[in-house]
């Protein structure tokens, strides 16, 4: 046991820094229940801040919009991903290369400068501003996470499965309806469920191409917070980091490590 | 000889439908792709390299690099970029460490659940709370005053060190995932081997396991430099008039609307800047790794390192695809 100290302190530097993580949202989570309308303390427990927030049409609203883009850029996204991903499994090289590339790109260049990118092509297709153009963007920017995950996958798939139908007379359509979908359908919904945090979240990408007079949540909370914290806010936060906190639980039971989709690497599964 | 073996023929049809189909699976996303991944990145060169009048110049780029006032920008900013990324990564590391080495299997999903909330919240709710959590009256500084360090209504907030701060706890969770499959990746009994064999633990740090991270590390770099490059909220809010990034200038422009060439040369240069300091880390932390693992790369099989800087290039592309 002598050399049990380097574990100790790691260890305890682990849970240090998932304190640090933690932070900001317990302290939203406790500020939601607290009296003060400026955050201070003391604290007085109250429920006031929840009625506020059920009064709050702007924030609501701004929600609605986020929930309401969020699950129709998933939809595209899915569908075109999963097309795209069961293509490219099927492609030579000079096809799957240029695909790739662009997607890396959509990864890699930072989300103000691809902002930048999409306002100009909008303006010029005569897209500029409306929420067709930020669904779109929406869908694009989601595409790569897709793909990555469903392609993962394909590359894991056992082709004697779909052989054997093959062999037992099964036609294209039925071995692709019976075999191939229900393997990969694991990972169209991890991909979907990837995209839709990501298009809940995509600050930059809304906030150039929101049309004017429509804001999704984190446009929102951008032009609330530079006027000052409300307690409202803090309610809101603590339900969405609650859902976070369930989807995360229903991840894990559904495929017995939801951190496994965000850090596998393409190695076994 | 006329009648080819029915399965055969089967085939050869199946074949010829197939590549039908194969159009059909890439046609909606490969358009998707080309109008909206290189239709906007071609679109960001065009409009760099004209002018108002739209003529081919390099004026926007001469403009921008000969304002000492938006070169010590550029030049903050991207060291600001790298301060967090290295940051994020040293303290990411360990406990990543701790996480794959030190921790129960039973307790790992519970700990990799407690990173990945903050991983997929709103960046906004992040910089939210950061702000409640650090406002004059608020839980950190009423502590701090009441311990006696700080004045009653002192705040860190507007100031660089908020923004660092800030973008640093951003970071910390890619740091953790990252480094988690890297230290995953390493087998155990390696580290056992060299103990066995007497080396110690500097040694075992400098020529097992550095060698064995360091790619991931690049990824991470990679990834997190990206990211934080183009900062532009989390300085807009927290930053103050001294902890401003060229993200804000970018984004204030382009919101304008006013001198849009400007803001789109002023990314392509942050694009490049920042493209060309990833490239000479990825770089530096190969070189490192040869050199340290002792194993020079004349003396080793050149079909082995061709296929290792295929795997590799492999990984950081998943790597960088699940990990935003």
């Amino acid at each position: 046991m002598k050399n049990a100290v380097l574990p100790r302190i790691l260890k305890i530097w682990l849970y240090v820094a998932l304190i640090i993580l933690a932070l900001p949202l317990l302290s939203m989570a406790v500020l939601s229940l607290n009296q003060s309308r400026y955050g201070t303390f003391p604290f007085t427990f109250t429920l006031d801040w929840y009625a506020t927030l059920a009064n709050d049409t702007a924030l609501l609203q701004a929600l609605g919009t986020s929930l309401n883009l969020a699950t129709q850029a998933t939809i595209f996204a899915v569908i075109v991903g999963t097309l795209l991903s069961l293509g490219m499994a099927r492609s030579k090289t000079y096809l799957t290369l240029p695909v790739n590339g662009l997607l890396l790109a959509l990864l890699t260049v930072p989300a103000l400068i691809l902002a930048a990118g999409f306002v100009i092509v909008f303006s010029w297709l005569g897209l500029g501003s409306s929420s067709i153009g930020l669904i779109l963007a929406s869908i694009v920017t989601s595409l790569p996470f897709v793909v990555l995950i469903v392609t993962g996958r394909l590359r894991d798939l056992d082709e004697h499965y779909a052989e054997a139908a093959h062999s037992l007379g099964a036609g294209a359509a039925r071995v692709f309806l019976t075999i191939t979908v229900p393997l990969i359908a694991p990972s169209i919904i991890a991909g979907g469920l990837l995209a839709f945090v990501i298009t809940f979240n995509n600050f930059a990408i809304q906030l150039f191409l929101a049309p004017i007079g429509i804001s999704t949540l984190p446009v929102q909370i951008y032009s609330m917070v530079r006027l000052g914290v409300t307690p409202d806010v803090d309610a809101l936060a603590t339900i969405i980091i609650l859902s976070t906190v369930v989807l995360v639980v229903v991840l894990n039971w559904l495929s017995g490590n939801a951190a496994k989709l965000f850090t596998t690497t393409n190695k076994g599964n | 000889m006329s009648s080819v073996p029915a399965p055969l023929a089967r085939r050869s049809r199946r074949r010829a439908r197939g590549a039908v189909g194969t159009g059909f699976l890439l046609t909606p996303g490969g358009v998707l792709l080309v109008l909206f991944a290189a239709l906007p990145l071609c679109a960001l060169l065009v409009i760099g390299f004209t002018t108002d009048a739209g003529s081919f110049s390099l004026q926007n780029f001469a403009e921008m690099l000969g304002t000492p006032a938006y070169v010590a920008l550029l030049g903050r900013t991207l060291l600001i970029a790298f301060c967090v990324t290295v940051l994020s990564i040293a303290l990411g590391w360990p406990a990543a460490w701790a996480l794959a080495r030190y921790t129960r299997a039973k307790a790992k999903p519970l700990i990799l659940g407690l990173v990945i909330i903050p991983y997929i919240t709103s960046q906004l709710l992040l910089i939210y709370g950061f702000v409640s959590l650090i406002q004059a009256g608020g839980p950190i500084m009423s502590l701090l005053s009441a311990i006696g360090l700080t004045a009653p209504q002192a705040s860190i907030m507007y100031t660089p060190t908020a923004n660092i701060l800030m973008l640093v706890q951003e970071s910390i969770p890619t740091a953790i995932l990252v480094m988690y499959s890297a230290s995953e990746q390493i087998n155990p009994s390696v580290l056992e081997a060299s103990r066995t064999l007497g080396a110690g633990k500097a040694f075992v740090f400098t020529r097992v396991v550095w060698p064995l991270s360091s790619a991931m590390i690049g990824v991470n770099f990679a990834l997190t430099f990206v990211q934080t490059v183009g900062a532009f909220a989390e300085p807009t809010i927290l930053g103050g008039p001294s902890g401003q990034m060229l993200g804000n200038t970018i984004s204030a422009q382009l919101q304008a609307g006013v001198h849009e060439a400007f803001a789109v040369a002023m990314s392509l240069v942050l694009l490049l800047a920042s493209l060309a300091i990833v490239g000479a880390a990825t770089g530096l932390l190969a070189w490192s790794r040869s050199a340290l693992s002792g194993v020079s790369k004349a003396s080793r099989p050149k079909a082995e390192s061709g296929a290792a800087q295929k795997r590799l290039s492999e990984d950081a592309l998943t790597a960088e695809g699940v990990l935003r």
